[in-house]
């Protein structure tokens, strides 16, 4: 039984390379918006912008407590199990996430870009 | 030194050898999941069961690998808490990266292409990336969730490696482990009174119902009424396996009680929502502590009434040890950290194995478990 082998200096190395560049590739920019999804549904959209409020989502386990404001989101309660959603901590940035499985809750950030994007214009005109 | 985990023979595991890799795996998660999470990232997991996965996977194939880790996640649904989304993205990772990557990466280790540090890592990066593909698949939908692949390529590395070092330093405990042959007699495993096929399939049929109904119906009510139930139909025996549940319990306090928003009863702790979950939890963990008691005395007579199947074999014959399931975590854990303190990597897991194996040669001799 041999623990390393020269192949596996390649393997680390690749999965480094992978794993490092996923980091730039996936950058992420401040955030301006926070979606909430439920059950795929998008349920709510909070601006990150202002002052920290505390918003309440309504999910199949029960309620979930949000924090917003200051450019970021947390969540604060949860009825979930292990609560890994509010371990999580805050998010700011796009591309981050926080994932509430049990509640099937997933909460996305967009960017202020999101706002240039001329099918948002549409919808914000019929509105 | 050659190790028999290398000779690869691809014999089926021996129904001792699973039975004990299922309890270990099982206290492995547990134990793991007693631990602080890491924050930021709080669902990044070492994955200690599989240091007796990768030398499972190594020595017995991919198939029988499948098999015991389906298995130790249905315990761990059952015992551990585990939530029901959790088990299918678990599952369905497990079934998916074993199969695509399993026999492969078994392949190139036999051929002395890669080592256990290269096998172990990329079996981590697969179930991880496969787990994440899954998640989005099923619930999110977005290619910005990706972004998750940094940090877990990264924590893939780390685990990988440290799992692989794990397995080394104990690959001769591992060996032995994996050729266990306790040559159990039957007479010890069938108690005397012998059920007929009938009666065995009606007791199985009975346990399983009484398992489901306990996560089926979420009610208070049926929880308390269930436990007195139980605990006359073990006779009132052997209660301090709820004892050694006591960090169970003690994690559903840290879960519900002391952290559930809600209306105060108690100064500004306890909420009347935190105590009635903690309540319905505990007991909810009581009956199913007292259920696998209960299935415990009379599963092993089922062993030979009705299956040939050594993998339901070697799982018939783990559901006697799985009551005492969270005291051996315990011990296991304290174990561990001990050796690691002393930095003695050599024999990390002989102690555990042998209480194990203890409790496996205890139902040689079932003394007053008898059924009626």
């Amino acid at each position: 039984m041999k623990l390393i082998r020269p192949l596996d200096c390649l393997i680390i190395l690749i999965v480094l390379v992978i794993g490092i560049a996923a980091v730039f590739l996936f950058r992420g920019t401040t955030g301006a918006k926070a979606e909430v999804y439920v059950n795929k549904r998008k349920t709510a959209v909070f601006s990150l912008s202002g002052p920290e409020s505390i918003k309440e989502i309504d999910t199949q386990i029960g309620k979930i407590r949000l924090e917003i404001g200051n450019g970021s989101i947390r969540v604060l309660q949860s009825p979930c199990n292990q609560r890994i959603c509010i371990l999580q901590g805050a998010i700011h940035h796009t591309h981050e996430n926080i994932i509430c499985l049990p509640a099937r809750m997933v909460i996305s950030i967009t960017g202020p870009e999101d706002a240039d994007n001329p099918y948002n214009q549409i919808d914000a005109i019929s509105h | 030194m050659p190790f028999l985990i290398d000779k690869l023979k691809n014999k089926a595991p021996g129904a001792e050898t699973l039975a004990i890799c299922l309890v270990l795996t099982c206290s492995l998660q547990i134990m793991e999941n007693l631990l602080p999470k890491i924050p930021i990232f709080p669902w990044l997991r070492i994955g200690l069961a599989y240091w007796v996965f990768l030398p499972f996977l190594i020595r017995f194939g991919v198939f029988p690998t499948l098999i015991l880790f389906l298995l130790r996640n249905l315990i761990t649904l059952l015992y551990g808490g585990q939530i029901f989304s959790s088990f299918l993205i678990s599952s369905s990772s497990g079934i998916f990266s074993f199969v695509l990557a399993g026999s492969l990466l078994r392949f190139l280790y036999t051929r002395e292409k890669i080592g256990l540090v290269g096998l172990s890592i990329l079996l981590a990066c697969t179930f991880n990336v496969v787990q994440l593909g899954i998640v989005n698949i099923m619930l999110v939908q977005h290619a910005d969730f990706y972004f998750q692949l940094s940090p877990i390529l990264i924590w893939s590395l780390v685990s990988g490696c440290l799992t692989a070092f794990l397995v080394f330093k104990s690959r001769e405990t591992l060996d032995l482990l994996l050729s266990l042959k306790l040559n159990l007699k039957n007479g010890g495993l069938l108690l005397q009174d012998k059920p007929s096929g009938v009666r065995s399939y009606f007791l199985l049929f009975l346990a399983v119902s009484i398992f489901i109904s306990l996560f089926l119906f979420e009610q208070f009510t049926f929880q308390v009424v269930l436990i007195p139930i139980l605990l006359l139909v073990n006779r009132f025996k052997n209660l301090k396996i709820l004892l050694f549940a006591w960090p169970f319990y003690f994690y559903i306090a840290i879960l519900h009680l002391f952290r559930s928003e809600g209306v105060y009863i108690l100064g500004e702790w306890i909420t009347r929502e935190g105590l009635d979950a903690f309540l319905f939890y505990t007991a909810r963990t009581t009956n199913v502590i007292l259920c696998g008691q209960w299935i415990a005395r009379f599963l092993p007579s089922l062993v030979n009434t009705f299956t040939e199947n050594r993998y339901l074999k070697g799982f018939l014959l783990a559901m006697p040890i799985l009551p005492a399931l969270f005291g051996i975590s315990i011990s296991l854990g304290n174990e561990l950290f001990d050796k690691l303190k002393k930095r003695r990597f050599s024999d990390l897991l002989d102690p555990i194995i042998e209480k194990l194996l203890g409790e496996l040669r205890k139902l040689e001799n079932p003394g007053p478990n008898k059924l009626n």
